[in-house]
């Protein structure tokens, strides 16, 4: 009889972190790259963030949130993945967020600021599958995450109906098959118990 | 260097369970139970549903949802960890959903339908924790299932305004400290292939 088993690390953040990189060419470039945050618990609380950089953004980061201590907190994340988002100076777009669920296979983000509105969509939905880091892997190092990505075989950024050039590419994690640009939901990020006091508040 | 680790088994449901249970007494049986349930993934799409049968309905099962499908398929589910919950002669209202606050303090699901409001609150949150079940357990069968679970301290059932009777009592989960009232939010469903 298989039991239960409870994490020893410390719970920081529930929530999604959808990513959306379109390419010209398999393993090529990045020419759109969003890191989109929904998040239910963290230290710095609820919200939504949007990281961002694509040629329909001038080429440069753009980051928009509904919760600006969020996304200070949350480029101590980003900086393990996609250190481009993690640069503090970069200025916080006041925003929001809305999930839009037209059909099973198809997914959409939309970010409405006061001077732009975005769209990110997801589409073709693969089969979900659930992947755990364990804490000290070469992703995020000592962090511990769970989460149930779901890839998509095609996905389309577009800022004020300009739309980003490139498509989603296959990729792989651990094997298994993926997409650039996957939806991860139900995702959990642990920090090992033994550094509370030091840890990532 | 650790790795990435991919769960073999194919995911059902991924969403969120909160549950909210109040008795009179610490070892009495539950004057209000709640499951409430928010799917983002689920073989009949997304939606809400919401499972209650307390003081305040008469001792009634109620079952709202804006997703019929969605909650006919979680009966499956119901009918293992809380089985009056899983009759599927149960009548499904139709009912709108929306949640409030935050969840390192007050978290708040809001109901309405045609019947009237019901609010569920959960409040002076604590202690979060990560538990997973593989496949093949006591509790839920071949189902396994991950949640992050938020327990409360205290919570509180009302419907059109009239307040559940019960308070919440301490009640271990897997050796963690936890309550008759937590948050289930990450929650992942799956099965083998």
């Amino acid at each position: 009889m298989s039991l239960s088993l409870v994490d020893p690390n410390r719970v920081y953040l529930v929530g999604e972190n959808c990513i959306l990189r379109l390419q010209h060419e398999q393993d090529g470039v990045d020419e759109a790259t969003c890191s989109f945050w929904r998040v239910l618990v963290s230290p710095q609380g609820p919200g939504h963030a949007l990281f961002a950089r694509a040629e329909i953004l001038s080429g440069e980061v753009r980051i928009y949130s509904d919760n600006g201590a969020l996304v200070r907190w949350l480029q101590t994340l980003e900086l393990l993945m996609r250190p481009y988002f993690a640069d503090k100076a970069t200025p916080i777009t006041q925003a929001q967020f809305h999930r839009k669920r037209e059909t099973a296979q198809s997914y959409c983000e939309v970010v409405i600021s006061e001077h732009s509105t975005l769209h990110l969509e997801w589409d073709d939905l693969g089969a979900p599958f659930m992947t755990r880091l364990e804490p000290n892997n070469e992703f995020v190092g000592i962090w511990s995450v769970y989460s149930c990505l779901v890839p998509a075989r095609s996905a389309r950024f577009e800022a004020d109906g300009l739309r980003a050039t490139g498509w989603a590419f296959p990729d792989s994690v651990a094997g298994h098959l993926t997409s650039t640009s996957f939806l991860a939901l139900g995702e959990t990020w642990l920090y090992p118990d033994r550094q509370q006091q030091s840890g990532p508040n | 260097m650790a790795k990435s680790v991919i769960n073999p088994n194919k995911v059902h449901f991924t969403g969120q369970n909160p549950f909210l249970r109040l008795k009179q007494v610490s070892e009495g049986p539950d004057t209000t139970t709640c499951a409430f349930w928010r799917a983002h993934l689920s073989p009949v799409g997304p939606g809400h549903a919401l499972f209650v049968r307390s003081d305040v309905t008469d001792g009634e099962v109620v079952l709202l949802s804006d997703n019929d499908d969605l909650a006919r398929w979680l009966q499956q589910i119901e009918a293992i960890l809380r089985p009056p919950f899983g009759d599927k002669n149960l009548l499904v209202r139709k009912a709108s959903f929306s949640n409030s606050g935050d969840a390192r303090n007050i978290y708040g699901e809001h109901i309405e339908s045609a019947g009237g409001t019901l609010e569920l609150t959960w409040g002076d949150l604590y202690g979060s924790f990560l538990i997973s079940l593989e496949p093949g357990n006591e509790l839920v069968g071949d189902w396994g299932v991950s949640s992050c679970m938020i327990p409360a301290r205290w919570a509180t059932l009302s419907v059109n305004g009239r307040k559940a009777n019960g308070k919440v009592f301490s009640e271990p989960m897997a050796g963690q400290n936890c309550t008759t009232s937590a948050l289930a939010f990450a929650e992942n469903w799956y099965r083998a292939k």
